[in-house]
């Protein structure tokens, strides 16, 4: 099972078809500027970025050219994922997406249908219904879920792309309150599993790789840190240190202590005869 | 069919717009006919005043129509001498002049602001005192304030330019059908000639084939048009709408050399003695023809006020016409949408002035196949975008449109239809981009247009 030096490097993986190596995916929301989002993306490595769909106006007030977001983004390389945030019904999030794919070209869709404001959590059965109409649409679905086993095996049952549990309600920073339940739902999931939604600092994202997940959806974390360039940098090297820390396998956990230097040859006080 | 003769030109309507209009292309060698349903200037032409001016009281009113009234005062003398020669009869035209007359400081001060403009747009006029104005004109009411001579200014009396101008056309063979009305029109394409099915026989049938039809029916070109477009497609809508005015004419000994003008009433007399008390304005009154006594009433006074001998004078006629007015109050002169269809019509209170140049300008266009310059501002395409607006609500705000097409709608919008990364939903359904281009926007359509914000 030893690995070489090279197979370390090269640890990617694929989401609806598309091949990554980096597994951060970052969401474009609540910068300070424009330029540290820039920044932030290139800093953290990602390859796929989340933007929502809103109502854009030429000539409105901040004079902001409705394509400005989607041109900045294509022509750097990054992988658009559109969400269906703020949507309340299946059938608005489907409408979203559908608007997403003519917008944007792309058939991939992060999934939200949010139960109520103050939480953000997911409302199952919404999801379940726009997940299961939207792969029937030929859409790539990526469901934002609770972190519920069940739930998750009921998604990938409709034939979504991947499951993507929270690990803390949205914009949180709590970290994975339910470890086991992730790690549960990705024993059980022949899908990749993204934590969306929670992560607040590096060793969070650490965590969810640890626990085996394949990827981190994260936006708050970075975008309202101090200083998001040096966050995306830090979830950056979190994220590849935990892959690494799952992939190389962790040591038993153990409840005495076990001294790592060996007790042969150690000096000996003189031994009188 | 075949035996039937094709003229170049059928003309709706003879008013002074339309008989000015067949006059010229007559005399450019077309083949001219003109169709009237009553009697030629049985309406509102035989009603104006005749008071030729340019720039007036109120100040601002027709300013867009300024060039086009300008190049028409500056042509009629010409205009008259040509029709006059072929008409063989006098057109009562006098070059007197207008006198505006103040008679408190207020009025005082809009005679200033109206020169001050007169000047701004070179046109002279000369600000006299109230001796003057007395001496001038001594029948007038002592105790005015001062007054403005504008020299340039002339009148002419409708009824004789019309009678003039009937001859005229007759001289140079245009052909008037009296009492005859349009009954529906068709356009063939492949011989491109217009059909007119009329109420009355016309060389043995009840049908007429012209090359170009032109609207110069006021504000009838509307229900011409619906009467048109019951076999075809549907012509132009003008929307056209008649503002009443009521005027008097009285007679009597001459009181009056020059036009007399206050901000209240205008006063002019003819040689022969008529003298004109004008005029009412009641756009709310429709097609309501009444002449009324509280109309009299107030023209008699305020005509009184200024010229108080009036009073002795006999009344005439009190005369009550339809204006034919647009929203904007400029007249609609040129190609009017659908092929070999052409339009000459709502003039307003200007169609006397407005004639010459009309009836030139139009010919113009239609030998040049292009519109002249001084006739863009009077395109009938403008009525279409101020008319028949489309009210939608774009990204949940209320929004008017003229474009129904729906790329031409983006673009009216402000969006670039090329620009990747927006998607269009029309009642919250995703119209795709390859549609767009088949797709029209109805009136009270949803429309929203959306792009990639920043999300989480």
């Amino acid at each position: 099972m030893s690995r070489v030096n090279g197979s370390l490097e090269r640890d990617s993986w694929t989401l609806a078809g598309r091949e990554m190596t980096s597994r951060i995916i970052l969401g474009t929301a609540r910068y300070p500027s424009q330029e540290t989002l820039l920044a932030s993306l290139e800093a953290s490595g990602t390859e796929l970025v989340t933007v929502a769909l809103r109502r854009v106006n030429v000539g409105s007030a901040d004079g902001s050219d409705p394509t400005n977001l989607y041109t900045l983004l294509t022509e750097r390389g990054y992988g658009l994922l559109p969400n269906t945030a703020g949507c309340f019904t299946a059938p608005d999030a489907i409408l979203t997406a559908e608007l997403a794919r003519e917008a944007l070209g792309v058939s991939l869709v992060k999934l939200e249908v949010i139960a109520d404001e103050d939480t953000l959590l997911p409302d199952t059965e919404g999801l379940l219904e726009g997940a299961q109409e939207l792969v029937r649409r030929g859409f790539q679905v990526l469901p934002y879920t609770n972190d519920d086993p069940v739930t998750a095996r009921k998604l990938e049952d409709v034939g979504c792309s991947a499951v993507m549990p929270l690990g803390a309600p949205i914009g949180s920073g709590l970290g994975i309150r339910n470890p086991h339940n992730i790690q549960l739902i990705k024993e059980r999931a022949s899908v990749p599993v993204i934590v969306d939604a929670g992560v607040g600092t590096a060793s969070d994202v650490a965590i969810a790789f640890e626990l085996g997940c394949d990827a981190v959806l994260m936006n708050t974390a970075v975008a309202r840190s101090r200083d998001p360039v040096r966050m995306a940098r830090a979830m950056n090297a979190a994220a590849r240190a935990g892959r690494d820390a799952f992939l190389a396998g962790r040591m038993p956990r153990k409840f005495y202590a076990d001294a790592s230097s060996p007790s042969e040859g150690m000096i000996s006080p003189l031994e009188t005869s | 069919m075949s035996d039937r003769q094709t003229w170049d030109v059928a003309i709706v309507g003879a008013g002074v717009i339309g008989l000015s209009c067949a006059f010229e292309l007559a005399r450019r060698r077309q083949r001219v006919v003109v169709i009237e349903r009553d009697q030629p200037g049985a309406h509102a032409s035989r009603i104006a005043a005749g008071l030729l001016s340019t720039v007036g009281l109120p100040l601002g009113e027709d300013d867009d129509l300024f060039p086009l009234k300008l190049d028409s005062l500056r042509r009629f003398p010409q205009f008259v001498a040509k029709v006059e020669s072929l008409g063989r009869t006098s057109s009562g035209f006098r070059t007197d002049g207008t006198l505006w007359v103040a008679r408190d400081s207020d009025e005082d001060e809009q005679l200033d602001q109206l020169q001050a403009k007169r000047s701004d747009l070179r046109l002279h006029s000369r600000r006299v005192t109230a001796r003057e104005v007395a001496s001038f004109e001594p029948e007038l009411a002592p105790g005015s304030v001062s007054g403005l001579l504008i020299e340039e200014d002339v009148q002419i009396d409708p009824r004789r330019l019309l009678s003039t101008l009937e001859r005229g056309c007759q001289t140079v063979r245009a052909n008037i059908l009296s009492s005859c009305e349009v009954r529906g029109g068709e356009y063939d394409g492949s011989s491109q000639l217009w059909t007119l099915k009329l109420n009355s026989s016309v060389d043995g049938g009840d049908a007429l084939q012209a090359r170009r039809v032109l609207l110069t029916a006021g504000p009838w070109c509307d229900q011409i048009a619906d009467a048109a477009s019951e076999s075809a497609a549907p012509l132009a809508a003008t929307s056209i709408a008649p503002v009443k005015g009521q005027l008097l004419r009285m007679r009597g000994p001459a009181l009056i050399e020059r036009v007399i003008q206050s901000p209240t009433v205008a006063l002019a007399q003819r040689r022969d003695g008529e003298l004109i008390v004008a005029s009412t304005k009641e756009p709310e009154a429709g097609w309501d023809l009444t002449a009324t006594q509280d109309a009299r009433d107030l023209l008699l006074d305020r005509g009184s006020e200024q010229l108080p001998a009036l009073r002795e004078l006999d009344l005439v006629e009190h005369s009550v016409g339809l204006r034919p007015a647009v929203h904007d109050h400029l007249p609609v002169i040129g190609p009017a949408g659908r092929p070999g269809l052409w339009i000459a019509a709502g003039h307003y209170r200007h169609g006397i002035l407005l004639a010459p140049s009309t009836a030139h300008w139009l010919a113009e266009a239609m030998e040049s196949g292009e519109t002249p310059a001084i006739l863009q501002p009077y395109g009938i395409e403008r009525l279409a975008s101020a008319e028949t607006k489309i009210e939608v609500t774009l990204n949940g705000e209320p929004a008017a449109l003229t474009n129904r097409e729906l790329t031409e709608a983006l673009c009216e919008i402000g969006y670039d239809p090329e620009q990747p990364g927006i998607a269009v939903a029309i009642n919250m359904s995703v119209v795709p981009r390859s549609e767009w281009s088949q797709t029209t926007v109805a009136d009270g359509d949803h429309i929203d247009i959306v792009g990639a914000k920043q999300g989480g």
